[in-house]
């Protein structure tokens, strides 16, 4: 199947995407940061991520910073909750941090990429994506992996589609080749908390506590992009779990 | 802002000098230890700590592998060293109950350190997939120990 002009998209020069790492990429010299971009981290990865398989290049930015936060709490949030369920054997990695910092990366694209499949859960149908699961936030599925590896073959270059952890509409974007040359980034550190259901405090006994599974809260330790309001204090991040 | 020296980055072979003295330094993994992981003479190694002898290009891709997994589980403990130094050397007992979880480590029943010194690179990988096993995919589903069935974002 050829690429179908009513689903392609470009994805424009110049406007903001965002990705959040480690702080281990967070270096003073800016040669480092594009490494970001390179979709080695899928390409390294044994189990593969929401639109590929293991070993596949990719990299995924979400559209807003909101957007951003929300996927990346839903992740921080189920790492701590996988992490509290092996206390109870006979080695566990310990009790996890409930908070975390991270580096915020504003991308912006030097030259456009065009060809970008953009589903919805309207137009998914027409390239044979099963819209329920690309916007159920609970797990990622087989079919999702299977279906990028069949827009990949049909020429297209990489995928916009709901992010399935927004609860703001927000979209993901998912590339399919190496960036680190076509793009301008800088870094903003974050910081990530759990909270506990209402009355709403941070999450900071798992034994007395319940968490809050449908949000978390971030902030901006010092600045944030320009142009980004919110989050220069604690700010609540709802997401789909 | 929270940043990292350039050579937690860098690929070249004197940030991986700095890379393992970054190591010894704040993880306490000695000489002893990178010699038994590379399997390599201990005055060899040595000299190519200090400058004056070549390390092959197969031993300084495994260091750049260990160093890749080191900088996750860094990570992983929310860059604390203190407890990625604990979770290196505390033994993992063998137990009936860490056979059925997923989230058992595979160097039972030694510790992560003495099972890099012992298994070399081989034991990478597994390391970089119990670190997985919490982070992505499902490791509910997994059908067995040591080999969960993962997906998600890397």
């Amino acid at each position: 199947m050829p690429v179908n002009p009513a689903l392609a998209v470009t994805i424009p020069v110049g406007v903001p995407f965002y990705r959040i790492t480690a702080v281990s990429f967070h270096t003073p010299s800016l040669v480092h940061h594009k490494k970001v971009v390179n979709g080695m981290g899928a390409r390294k990865s044994h189990s593969g991520a929401r639109y590929n398989y293991g070993g596949v290049l990719t990299v995924y930015l979400a559209d807003s910073v909101a957007t951003c936060f929300a996927e990346k709490m839903f992740y921080f949030q189920r790492e701590i909750v996988r992490r509290l369920d092996a206390l109870h054997l006979p080695f566990s990695p310990g009790v996890p941090a409930f908070s975390g910092t991270f580096t915020l990366w504003e991308i912006r694209l030097k030259k456009s990429i065009p060809n970008i499949c953009h589903l919805t859960p309207a137009n998914a149908s027409i390239v044979g994506v099963f819209p329920s699961l690309m916007v159920n936030p609970s797990q990622d599925y087989e079919h999702l992996k299977e279906r990028r590896a069949f827009l990949e073959s049909s020429g297209y270059q990489g995928i916009r589609a709901p992010s399935s952890r927004s609860t703001a509409g927000g979209e993901i974007i998912v590339l399919f080749d190496d960036q680190s040359k076509n793009v301008d980034l800088d870094p903003y550190t974050v910081e990530l908390r759990l909270m506990t259901r209402p009355p709403v405090a941070p999450f900071s006994n798992h034994l007395i506590e319940v968490l809050d599974f449908t949000a978390g809260e971030a902030r901006f330790a010092c600045s944030g992009p320009p142009g980004v309001t919110g989050y220069a204090h604690w700010s609540r991040v709802a997401f789909n779990h | 802002m929270r940043s990292v020296p350039d050579f937690f980055q860098d690929e070249s072979e004197d940030a991986l000098r700095s890379q393992v003295e970054w190591l010894q330094q704040h993880l306490g993994l000695g000489d002893s230890f990178f010699v038994g992981f590379l399997r390599e003479d201990a005055r060899v190694f040595a000299a190519w700590r200090s400058g004056s002898a070549l390390l092959g290009v197969d031993q300084q891709e495994i260091l750049r592998a260990w160093w890749r997994a080191a900088l996750h589980l860094l990570s992983f403990q929310n860059f604390d060293e203190i407890k990625v130094r604990s979770l290196l050397e505390r033994v993992a007992p063998a137990h009936p109950q860490s056979e059925r979880s997923p989230f058992s480590p595979p160097w039972v029943p030694s510790s992560l350190k003495e099972h890099l010194q012992t298994q070399g690179a081989e034991a990478i990988p597994e390391v970089e997939r119990w670190l997985e096993s919490f982070r992505f995919g499902d490791p509910y589903a997994s059908s067995g120990k040591g080999s969960p069935c993962l997906s998600t974002q890397p």
